[in-house]
């Protein structure tokens, strides 16, 4: 298919959002999905599909997504009640709007991304941590039924 | 301006430290934040002491408030029309709290007018905007809505409380100013109760019956 001359095509604006936390894996679409279902539920159908969002790249803890031009406020705001993506509780922040995806992977490049998991010592247990930015300590807990995530500073090693 | 966030859960009662929310909360844009779970300095970040108090009976909060230490931001979560009309006319009482949870006329414009002569704030909560979907959450910003169209009449202070429990549950200053605009409010009105917990602290007290 022919594409449209740039004249006719629309407007568009790209979000860079932080997924914390940003070691968890999270796959495009599973966010995608987490993204679009939160628009649709706070603005309802006809303005997510004036909105137009989607999801154009995904790593480690961060996320480019795309919406029309003058909507991104509202996709700001929809950002702002994601709580999950797929079976993970994420949270997303949003840290610059802009008209060009190269303008925000040139943003991104200074970001500090999570270091692979360390196996640390809190009190007598040895557990899995992760440690990112320059105090931020997110450690692992392993439970009878399931894992859950404790949120730390690095200061706080010996009271856990 | 400095923006405080008015209610925060750290552990035990959420799954993140007390210094990692206020890492969180200096990131986020916020100077202050108010903590149920102890007080102090952390990152640049002032931690205030929150009692949050759930009581049933009038009694009950009239006790747990003289029971409150000195500097803490006292809230009340609010009940049926009498109970709240009552909360907000006791003193060192500085918040409403829970007002969405309450029954339907739990806020009237009487308990309206007496929290603007008394300059007791209205908690806005943005953890069930956030975390609610459909019915719910209509329900929840038609009753801040509400809340919005009373402090114009009566001018009461409102402030605005993520409730986080963790520090996903924490949203930034911008953010809050965007899920307020979901009800209504401006981005003046917004600025002003984000930073009203200030003025809460520094509010000329009445007298107190110790004994």
């Amino acid at each position: 298919m022919r594409p449209r001359p740039k004249a006719l095509r629309q407007k568009r604006r790209y979000l860079l959002v932080r997924v914390l936390p940003p070691w968890q894996e999270i796959e495009q679409k599973a966010l995608y999905l987490a993204v679009s279902g939160a628009v649709t539920s706070l603005f309802g159908d006809a303005h997510a599909a004036e909105i137009q969002p989607a999801v154009v790249f995904s790593d480690r803890g961060c996320a480019i997504l795309r919406c029309r031009r003058g909507l991104e406020g509202d996709l700001s705001v929809a950002c702002a009640t994601v709580t999950a993506a797929g079976d993970l509780r994420v949270a997303l922040r949003t840290v610059a709007v802009s008209g060009t995806i190269a303008a925000l992977k040139g943003r991104m490049d200074g970001w500090i991304h999570a270091l692979p998991p360390q196996e640390a010592l809190y009190g007598e247990k040895e557990v899995r941590s992760f440690r990112y930015g320059r105090h931020k300590v997110d450690v692992l807990q392993e439970g009878i039924k399931k894992q859950s995530i404790v949120f730390l500073t690095d200061c706080e090693r010996e009271e856990i | 301006m400095a923006y405080a966030d008015a209610c925060v859960h750290p552990y035990p009662a959420g799954d993140t430290s007390l210094p990692r929310m206020a890492l969180e909360a200096r990131e986020l844009g916020f100077a202050t934040i108010v903590s149920t779970g102890g007080a102090g300095e952390f990152f640049g970040v002032r931690a205030v002491q929150g009692v949050v108090i759930g009581a049933r009976t009038f009694k009950d909060v009239v006790k747990a408030v003289r029971r409150a230490p000195e500097a803490a931001l006292v809230a009340v979560c609010a009940g049926d029309e009498s109970f709240t009309r009552s909360a907000v006319s006791l003193g060192g009482v500085h918040v409403l709290k829970g007002v969405h949870q309450g029954p339907k006329n739990a806020f009237d414009h009487v308990a309206a007018r007496t929290a603007g002569e008394r300059g007791v704030a209205v908690e806005i909560d943005l953890a069930p905007i956030v975390a609610l979907r459909g019915r719910d959450r209509q329900r929840v910003l038609a009753c801040y809505a509400d809340i919005l169209f009373l402090h114009r009449r009566y001018d009461f202070p409102l402030c605005i409380a993520s409730n986080a429990r963790s520090v996903l549950d924490q949203r930034s200053v911008r953010e809050a100013i965007g899920l307020c605009s979901l009800f209504g409010m401006d981005g003046d009105e917004a600025g002003a109760a984000l930073s009203s917990v200030e003025g809460l602290l520094n509010r000329p007290e009445t007298v107190r019956v110790v004994e």
